[in-house]
């Protein structure tokens, strides 16, 4: 937990003049259940190909891996097609247990580390890929949600411009309405983190003229694998 | 049946066979139309620019003339729409409740026609292409989106196109017009072009304002050749019996 | 930011006439109106996510003083510096006493309508801070020199033409297409981004239960702002505070389709404090400035309050056909479009932007695209009331009305006035003169003659 900083002496009575000001509250609002339009798939076949097709739609490209070596041969093929020379790796038990560093390295990716002297976004500027677990998808709209954390940087996922984001079947949710529930609960056991990015394709903008650009700022490409079968 | 008549300004003034052409249509129909002497006006130029106040004596004028009225009804949804509006300028008690039943008995023409005498074919035949104007007033003013189409649907060879964004504003907007003309004919500019692209020799629409304004772009634009003309004035056309010469 | 709304029947006018300026947003408002539409149509219950999204706006609005208190709390536990600003002036001493304070000399800048409100760029600017705006249209109207003339779109009103002759010009590189024209500004951003001492964003929701601020965005310079720079300054208007999660998801069902027709927006943050201790990257230290500027009052007012549901989707900024004639920059001031016209003289008073309640058609195209339920034309009528009862209205306006309401009222005048209305009417005459009630005796006649033969129908 974070200290509690001081609140700035002359903000006090701002703060009471503004809220002195306010309307009178009003009988309370009646609170009604989220509207929940995706419901979870019967089974995982059903699960994966939603997300594949809300990717697809999303410009995103989807495998589903059958096995970990699959998961991490997916890897090291969007790396040889997006020419990637180095890359950035969440520390992370799944990638770990893939053996993912490893494999990159093999195939001549140079992996750089997670430690930096110096600030962090303009190390991970250098890389052409950045590799992240995913703490929670959500199918109706296709999205992937990482938490910040020691060994999970924000920028992995932001800076290079191809991100790759590996997805455990554990971690698939209906919907947003899931989010809200997801959210809640992690706050009132581990404590929120620092940053929840929820992230829904690749960057986009239409700010000149209505066309649809890729890339404006986060990644042009995003690569999510999926892992059919949990690791042994 | 008898349906008391409300004659916008409008109509009363600068389009007064648009009322001919509603009275003809309801008596066809079987409803003998009655139209009460001493009407001027709904009050919705004084509301709609803020002098709300003002219209209750026009609302008390109106209710004089209209409480013991089966049925009201008006070639105006814009007016149908002020008079809905009625009840609540009063806080006399029973000033409003007179207003809420007469409003209740208040309807738009095709509104009248479709949902209160279930016709959906008037008897008209009118051989033209016709685009249908959604006026704001009506459509959302008033929920009366699917009875004018029905109505037009009804009548023998008349083409129905559908405009690219039939319920977009014409830009009259009452007050406005007079207010800020440029705004206005740039919004009248686009609905025009937008008639001119379907195609159609005539647009109709339920909306006396909306039509005299949609008739000067149409001008403006070199457009005369079509014409801009009042669902009741279509459905005034072309009939049958021969009692009635329809209007030309 | 200097309003100019009390030009604005002027600023309308001259507006009105750019037929290049009104093909543009034609064009960028169609599509914007078959994105949203497509993407209603494509949920099973449309009007119930509108509904809770409205309940959820509803609720704050409803419970502002105990959820501004409860947030800041939950804010201070995570270690967030809160301000509060009763105004423009204040919030922009407060960060430009932090600016001062924590060192910083270069600043990237999310797009947010608020900062424009307070006009912060300007007085950092002349404090000698390098401020770059880092949303793609936001950085080309800065560029250009120009302020934002869309609230989702700020840049809606150029070309692509435009857009490549104002890179050569300044930037000496240039492009013909979109994406490499984006290409452009993404590698000129990326090096700001990657040095800049300080990120400014705007907040789009704030979670009272946990002192979350929530951020939606489609490009990624928000997520850079607030990850790359030391120091995180977020400004966020009152009434954006949220009560939970769960109001969140209401408000991210229909917010992004409402803007652009996306389901969702590509990348939502949820920030809840700075980095921790052991993380590399995310800001060090992190504050929120809570601002008023005029909405304590609006929210006091139970006929005006509503329009602070508004969650930015600019959805009725593309149904608005006023809009749609004289684009965002005759508005005169931050906000444009059915929502400009409630926040302008809501914010600065009826009496700093008096022709904005009358510049309205009442089509009633803006309630109906409101995802929260909003009803513009409505309040505007209300505003029109109010102006007509205190005497804000021209003498010329009184007079006519007075005169109106008396001939109103006595039919044998009203007609006589009648007559003289078309002698000077531009609609012209109707054929044969005589006004409907004239001939209705001869018509009623006829039609009796007619049903007595049988003829003309039912009994």
């Amino acid at each position: 937990m974070a200290e509690k900083p001081e609140m700035p002496e002359t903000s006090k009575p701002t703060r009471d003049r503004i809220l002195a000001a306010l309307g009178a509250s009003v009988e309370a609002v009646k609170r009604t259940p989220l509207v929940r339009p995706a419901q979870m798939p019967g089974d995982s076949r059903e699960a994966w190909e939603m997300l594949g097709r809300a990717l697809a739609s999303l410009g995103a490209d989807f495998r589903l891996a059958g096995s970990g070596q699959e998961a991490v041969g997916e890897v090291v093929e969007a790396a040889r097609l997006h020419g990637v020379r180095s890359a950035l790796l969440w520390e992370h038990p799944l990638l770990e247990r893939l053996g993912l560093a490893a494999a990159l390295a093999g195939a001549s990716v140079d992996v750089i580390p997670n430690d930096s002297e110096t600030r962090f976004c303009p190390h991970a500027n250098i890389a052409d890929m950045g590799v992240t677990a995913a703490d929670a998808v959500f199918l109706e709209t296709g999205t992937v949600a990482v938490w910040a954390g020691p060994g999970r940087e924000r920028a992995t996922s932001l800076v290079p411009p191809l991100h790759v984001a590996l997805v455990e079947e554990s971690v698939l949710r209906a919907g947003i309405a899931d989010l809200a529930d997801l959210l809640r609960e992690l706050a009132a056991s581990t404590g929120l983190p620092s940053a929840v990015h929820c992230i829904t394709g690749p960057s986009t903008t239409a700010d000149i003229g209505q066309v649809l650009v890729r890339g404006a700022h986060g990644p042009k490409t995003v690569v999510v694998v999926g892992l059919a079968q949990p690791l042994p | 049946m008898h349906a008391h008549l409300f004659i916008p300004c409008l109509v009363e003034h600068f389009r007064p066979e648009i009322g001919e052409a509603t009275a003809r249509v309801l008596a066809r129909l079987g409803v003998v139309p009655v139209v009460p002497s001493g009407q001027t006006c709904c009050g919705q130029p004084l509301y709609k620019t803020g002098f709300a106040d003002e219209v209750r004596a026009l609302a008390e004028h109106f209710l004089d003339l209209f409480d013991d009225a089966e049925a009201v009804v008006s070639p105006s949804g814009s007016c149908v729409a002020m008079i809905r509006a009625y009840p609540s300028l009063f806080e006399d008690v029973s000033l409003r409740r007179r207003a809420e039943e007469t409003a209740s008995r208040t309807f738009e023409f095709s509104e009248f026609l479709v949902e209160r005498l279930g016709v959906t074919d008037a008897g008209a035949g009118f051989r033209a292409r016709a685009a249908y104007h959604d006026s704001c007033q009506v459509g959302r003013g008033l929920g009366v989106r699917r009875p004018p189409r029905t109505l037009l649907a009804g009548v023998r060879g008349l083409e129905l196109v559908e405009l690219a964004s039939s319920d977009d504003c014409c830009g009259f907007g009452g007050a406005f017009s007079a207010r800020f003309p440029e705004i206005s004919g740039a919004i009248r500019e686009a609905k025009v072009r937008d008639i001119l692209a379907s195609g159609a020799e005539v647009v109709v629409a339920a909306e006396v304002s909306c039509l005299s304004h949609i008739a000067r772009g149409l001008r403006d634009a070199g457009a005369d050749h079509v014409r801009a003309m009042h669902v009741a004035e279509v459905l005034d056309q072309g009939f049958a019996s021969g009692s009635e010469e329809a209007a030309s | 930011m200097k309003s100019r709304a009390d030009t604005f029947a002027a600023l309308t006018r001259k507006a009105a006439g750019n037929r290049h300026q009104a093909r543009i947003l034609a064009g960028a408002s169609a599509h914007f109106i078959s994105k949203r539409k497509a993407a209603f149509e494509a949920v099973p219950h449309p009007a119930e996510l509108v509904r809770r999204a409205t309940e959820a706006r509803e609720r704050t609005l409803g419970k502002l003083p105990e959820l501004l208190l409860r947030l800041e709390e939950r804010l201070g536990d995570a270690g967030v510096r809160v301000h509060w600003a009763a105004d423009a002036d204040e919030a922009v001493a407060v960060v430009s006493d932090i600016a001062r304070e924590e060192g910083v000399s270069t600043v990237v800048k999310g797009k947010s309508m608020i900062t424009e409100e307070i006009g912060l760029n300007a007085a950092l600017e002349s404090m000698g801070l390098d401020v770059l705006e880092t949303d793609l249209g936001e950085y080309i109207v800065q560029l250009a020199g120009e302020g934002p003339s869309h609230i989702i779109a700020p840049a809606v009103h150029k070309s692509r033409e435009e857009v490549a002759r104002l890179f050569e010009e300044k930037l000496g590189q240039t492009a013909r297409e979109a994406e490499e024209l984006t290409m452009i500004a993404r590698r000129v951003l990326r090096e700001r981004f990657l040095t800049a001492d300080m990120g400014i964003t705007g907040v789009n929701m704030a979670v009272a239960e946990t002192g979350t601020l929530v951020l939606l965005e489609n490009e990624g310079n928000i997520r850079l702002s607030t990850t790359c720079p030391r120091v995180h300054v977020a400004v966020m208007s009152l009434e954006k505070v949220v009560e939970d999660f769960d109001d969140v998801a209401a408000v991210l069902a229909v917010l992004p389709r409402s803007a652009t027709g996306q389901k969702l927006s590509s990348y939502v943050s949820f920030l809840t404090g700075s980095r921790r201790g052991d993380e590399h990257d995310g800001a060090e230290v992190t504050h929120l400035v809570i601002l008023d500027n005029g909405r304590s009052r609006l929210h006091a007012d139970p006929e005006l309050r509503s329009m602070l549901r508004c969650v930015r989707c600019g959805a009725c900024l593309a149904a608005c056909p006023v809009y749609r004639a004289v684009g965002g920059h005759a508005y005169g001031w931050v906000y444009a479009g059915p929502i400009g016209a409630l926040l302008t003289p809501g914010l600065l008073g009826l009496e700093h932007a008096a022709d904005m309640p009358a510049a309205c058609t009442t089509c009633g195209a803006c309630a109906e695209v409101c995802p929260v339920s909003i009803r513009h034309h409505d309040i505007l009528q209300t505003m029109r009331i109010r102006q007509a009862k205190s005497g804000q209205t021209s003498l010329a306006l009184r007079a006519g009305a007075w005169l109106f309401a008396h001939l109103a009222r006595r039919p044998a005048v009203f007609g006589i006035a009648g007559v003289l209305a078309r002698l000077a009417s531009p609609m012209g005459m109707p054929r044969g003169r005589k006004p409907f009630s004239r001939r209705w005796p001869a018509l009623r006649n006829r039609l009796e003659r007619a049903s007595a033969k049988g003829h003309g129908g039912k009994d």
